[in-house]
């Protein structure tokens, strides 16, 4: 398994001779418990996973019938499936965009050096600390059409009774608002990090020269930040694509399935239909989708690494 | 003109501010107010008062729900702070064979969502007769590939002489963890343990899926449980349970600010 | 040696803590499902009613366990219908299934096919029950092969509300008994008009079980062999002319302006009884179990009749809705026992009339009529006997006995699709036909696993 001999790091520059310890005093004892945790709850499972995507499993669970990729093939020609994924791309989509656009406003606008600016940094990280079910009974009492301001506003507006979570694009729009909301404190907090990090005399000099706040943001501020920015959008996707708890909570998935992102349809078609082998092959779908965004993700951060 | 700029930033911080807060703000507001206001629109309404919270609190489940989630985050954050520091320590000072195959093994799971797991998962805390039970909530979750990650990245800035100053005064190998790794790079561990605690005082879809009474479940499944069994009509007691379940977290955000900010650039966080 | 003896009283003052706490937090908080008496033999219940008929059903529970010394029944709500049936699959045989569990009419094949239930007739036949105090439409619904399967607890039917008040205001007639469609959709009409459209006239939820009714009360069946009692269903009837007459009427009050869209869920429903309570609704369909509710909150009078059927059509009657009690297999004897104990408290004359009368859930037990608690409920709200008229009204045949077969809960969720797409003004008969092909994709891939299980040749030999 692991070999028994130890050496500080690295080898060649210790000047102690490696110590050789026995066979109970190795490495492996610290990797142990681990190892034990992970194999259980994310290597088997993951195994377990793709051989229920195997099969068609019959109504108390179990595998039943091999049918290969029968399964796959079931669920990339149910249109269901093709909306549910168009939708989650589109979620996606607008939901890491306007994370990060949210993120940077809120981030471009807390840096500057003036007064009770640390109470702004609170304010706009304070979404970090709200869960998304906490938060998603914020925003169902907003959205409620009798109670709720943002329907009680609309109506004002002139839209009339309008019960958004009853609307297809409504409430695809309320799902994206609310997790928009929910996201952008963890990512203000890292960009946050990332302004204070760039020097201020090249904001002082861009100024100096005439530069209007427009193209310093641009010129100066986004490529300084463009390593959190991009670990940010990659973070964000990979959460965006795991969105269970607002459609749970607020949707319930509809109407007319808009908001059945694959996460949820992995639970419902899992735990609520009983459809196990259908739901795992949606589950390696998803992990195909995700497993290449953190992909990338490592590309990158492993070069950050060696930068520091 | 420079005063006029200065104004003109501030009226912009405090309207954006308030903006991001308003879900917040409003909520609270709600919280203590009397429903039948809530209900009627009024909420320019001043009848504040706590009586929700006595309500939540004396008619709802919410102080377990919360006690549950206490318990399960705090041991969640027990466990993986010594599995995860066990680990990162070995990948970190120890040279062993298959040193970078394993830590490969172990950082691939990040890449794999855990909510492509939960079918076997349930299945195997089903098995173990975990159910509904604080195992069986906390103990697949004792370690994590980016805590070991995180804290490895942090071991690896401990200074070389540290390490061999400890070998030369003869302490041992856990000696030299708890008395220089850990207290060396303190900041990253509360980082971690904080961070850790937030994750799963705010997990919600395994809990959902395995409890099955009030006895062990935790807050944010709670909400859910609260919302469906009273139908939702009691908005300010909803309400008040609701920020009794969200404040421990924000109260630790506001505190443990500067280290998430130091802190979460330094792997794929995120759950 | 010092520093140690630190961590270790540490770690015991945690350890104590802990448990002080735990025990303190389980026994104060105000939860039902914590905290049996020692000595009592637990019986798991899981139920699926909330609100505050679920409040009515925990005290009935808090009832039994005074009653006797010998049990006691945990009660936890476990969400809706197919939730309550999902998690009693996903967790059977385990260390936290119930030995008593409420399970849906339509959710019956599937929890047949587990096989893991006592039926109750080896329970009625051991204790010479006596079954005829209980009314013989519901026995049907949960009678297989001349078998009862499990024991009714709540029954109960669709029935139509609608506000007296508005409609006198307004100068609409009342509603007959048993009306038809087009008196529906006429006084709808009146009422949204005449209101200046402060009022809308009619609403029916986005909700499957209601067309089903409607098609019931046509006297149609919802899948093949015999809405799959004789034999394991193969085939839906999503398509048919009775769904299509259902949608046509809607479709032609959504034209006219006299209907409100409140949605599908949970918090669809809640809106719309919030809709007519505030007598911004003039009439709705819902179980009769929501009169309760209605009686509750709403300050006006309410009059309540059959479900509407279509003109030229006679009403067949409506399926019994509602739920059963299943007593599982897998629980010690004694366990199982208690289960039966409390099913039969459950359904005795004294506590149906209190369930009806609170509720608006048909009581099972014909004696309960007899109850001065429902005798006095019904003089107070005399809509009360219309589900039970409509009970009484209703033919004999597999219509109104309810479907039968395994892929209820994903059938609901394409008649839901189906119908949100009728609402949003789409094609009925494109609506329909895909939510009919899907149904039946859906029988069929569970046929070619499930057969085995479904069919129900075990009964009766």
């Amino acid at each position: 398994m692991v070999s028994h001999n130890e050496t500080a790091v690295p080898a060649t520059a210790t000047p102690t001779p490696a110590k050789r310890h026995p066979w109970w005093r190795s490495a492996f004892w610290f990797l142990l418990p681990s190892l034990v945790i992970m194999t259980v709850f994310t290597y088997y499972p993951m195994v377990m996973t793709v051989f229920n995507s195997l099969f068609a499993t019959n109504l108390t669970g179990a595998a039943a019938k091999f049918v290969g990729f029968g399964n796959y093939v079931t669920i990339f020609s149910d249109p269901l499936f093709f909306k549910s994924l168009t939708n989650t791309f589109i979620f996606v989509a607008c939901d890491s965009v306007g994370v990060i656009l949210l993120a940077l406003l809120l981030a471009r606008l807390a840096t500057a050096r003036i007064r009770g600016a640390g109470f702004f940094r609170t304010a706009f990280a304070s979404t970090m600390g709200v869960s998304a079910a906490a938060a998603s009974i914020l925003w169902i009492f907003l959205f409620n059409p009798s109670v709720g301001l943002i329907s009680i506003g609309l109506k004002q507006l002139g839209f009339g009774n309008v019960n958004i979570l009853t609307d297809p694009t409504g409430a695809m729009i309320a799902v994206i608002l609310s997790s928009i909301w929910m996201g952008s404190g963890f990512a203000f907090l890292n960009l946050l990090g990332a302004l204070q990090s760039v020097p201020q005399d090249y904001y002082d000099v861009a100024s100096l020269a005439g530069w209007s706040s427009w193209r310093q943001t641009w010129k100066i501020t986004i490529p300084m930040v463009s390593p959190t920015l991009f670990f940010l959008i990659v973070v964000e996707v990979i959460g965006a694509f795991k969105t269970f708890t607002q459609i749970d909570l607020i949707t319930g998935g509809g109407p007319d399935n808009t908001t059945n992102f694959i996460a949820y349809k992995v639970y419902q078609d899992a735990f609520n239909y009983r459809n196990i082998g259908i739901a795992s092959a949606e589950a390696i779908v998803l992990t195909v989708i995700i497993a290449v965004a953190t992909w990338i993700q490592f590309r990158y951060t492993e070069r950050k690494v060696y930068y520091q | 003109m420079k005063y006029a700029k200065r104004t003109i930033h501030y009226v912009l911080l405090i309207l954006i501010a308030l903006l991001v807060m308003a879900p917040l703000l409003l909520g609270i507001w709600a919280s203590l107010l009397p429903t039948t206001d809530i209900v009627a629109g009024h909420f320019n309404s001043l009848n504040i008062s706590l009586n929700n919270y006595v309500a939540a609190i004396q008619t709802t489940p919410v102080v377990l729900y919360m006690w549950n989630s206490l318990v399960i985050s705090s041991l969640i954050m027990v466990g993986q702070l010594i599995f995860c520091t066990l680990a990162a320590y070995a990948f970190a000072f120890l040279q062993f064979r298959f040193k970078n195959g394993i830590f490969f093994a172990f950082l691939i799971t990040m890449m794999l969502p855990f909510e492509a797991q939960i079918i076997p998962n349930f299945q195997t805390v089903r098995a173990l007769g975990w159910l509904d039970s604080y195992p069986g909530l906390t103990i697949p979750f004792f370690t994590s590939a980016f805590g070991v990650f995180m804290l490895r990245q942090a071991f690896l800035q401990v200074p070389r002489e540290l390490k061999e100053y400890s070998d030369l005064i003869g302490l041992g190998r856990l000696q030299f963890l708890t008395r220089i790794v850990l207290p060396y790079t303190r900041s990253t561990i509360i980082t971690f343990v904080l961070y850790t605690f937030l994750t799963h005082w705010n997990a919600y879809l395994w809990p959902l899926i395995t409890t099955f009474s009030d006895a062990h479940r935790p807050t944010q499944v709670g909400l859910k449980q609260l919302q469906s069994e009273d139908t939702f009509n009691n908005w300010g007691v909803i309400m008040a349970t609701a920020i009794m379940v969200l404040l421990p977290t924000l109260l630790i955000l506001i505190i443990g600010q500067r280290y998430f900010r130091k802190g979460l650039n330094a792997g794929g966080v995120k759950g | 040696m010092k520093k140690w003896m630190k961590w270790v009283i540490a770690l015991a003052a945690t350890v104590v803590v802990f448990i002080i706490g735990n025990t303190a937090v389980h026994q104060w908080a105000p939860s039902h499902t914590v905290g049996a008496p020692s000595g009592r033999i637990v019986v798991p219940f899981w139920h699926a009613i909330n609100g505050p008929n679920g409040k009515t059903l925990e005290a009935m529970v808090a009832r039994f366990n005074k009653s006797q010394k010998k049990y006691w029944v945990e009660s936890v709500y476990e969400g809706s219908y197919s939730l309550t049936q999902s998690k009693y699959i996903n967790t059977l045989h385990s260390n936290v299934s119930p030995a008593l569990i409420q399970i849906d009419q339509g959710n019956g094949a599937t929890t047949l096919g587990i096989n893991n239930y006592v039926p109750a007739q080896e329970f009625i036949d051991k204790d010479g029950y006596d079954l005829s105090q209980i009314y013989t439409n519901v026995l049907n619904a949960y009678t297989i092969k001349g078998q009862l399967l499990s024991i009714p607890f709540n029954s109960s039917a669709a029935v139509l509300y609608y506000n007296q008040d508005l409609f006198k205001k307004y100068k609409v007639p009342l509603l007959p008994q048993s009306p038809t469609y087009s008196q529906i959709a006429n006084a709808a009409k009146l009422l949204t008009q005449r209101s200046g459209d402060n009022v809308k006239g009619f609403t029916m939820q986005i909700y499957d079980w209601l067309a089903d009714e409607l098609v019931a009360n046509q006297g149609g069946e919802l899948v093949n062999n015999g809405n799959g009692r004789t034999a394991v269903a193969t085939k839906a009837n999503v398509n048919t002319p009775e769904m299509r007459r259902v949608f046509t009427w809607v479709q032609g009050m959504i034209k006219d302006g006299s209907f409100q869209n409140y949605g599908t869920g949970s918090g669809a429903s809640a809106n719309q009884m919030a809709g007519f309570v505030s007598g911004k609704l003039g009439m709705f369909m819902q179980s009769s179990a929501a009169m309760g509710t209605i009686a509750k909150s709403a300050k006006f009078k309410f009059g309540v009749t059959f479900m509407p059927h279509p003109d030229g059509v006679p009403a067949n009657g409506v399926a019994i809705g509602g739920a059963s009690f299943w007593i599982t297999k897998d629980k010690p004897a004694a366990v199982r026992q208690g289960a039966w104990e409390f099913a039969k408290f459950a359904i005795s004359p004294k506590e149906q009339a209190a369930w009806q009368a609170a509720t608006g859930y048909i009581a099972v037990n014909k004696n309960a009529l007899k109850e001065p608690v429902l005798k006095k409920a019904i003089t107070q709200n005399p809509g009360l006997l219309v589900p039970v008229a409509q009970l009484q009204a209703a033919k004999n045949n597999a219509a109104t006995a309810g479907p039968f077969y395994a892929n209820l809960n994903q059938a609901a969720q394409f008649i839901t699709v189906a119908m949100q797409q009728i609402y949003a003004g789409g094609d009925i008969n494109k609506a329909l036909s895909t939510a009919q092909q899907k149904t039946d994709q859906a029988i069929q891939a569970t046929n070619a696993v499930d057969y085995d299980l479904l069919k129900f040749d075990h009964i009766g030999q």
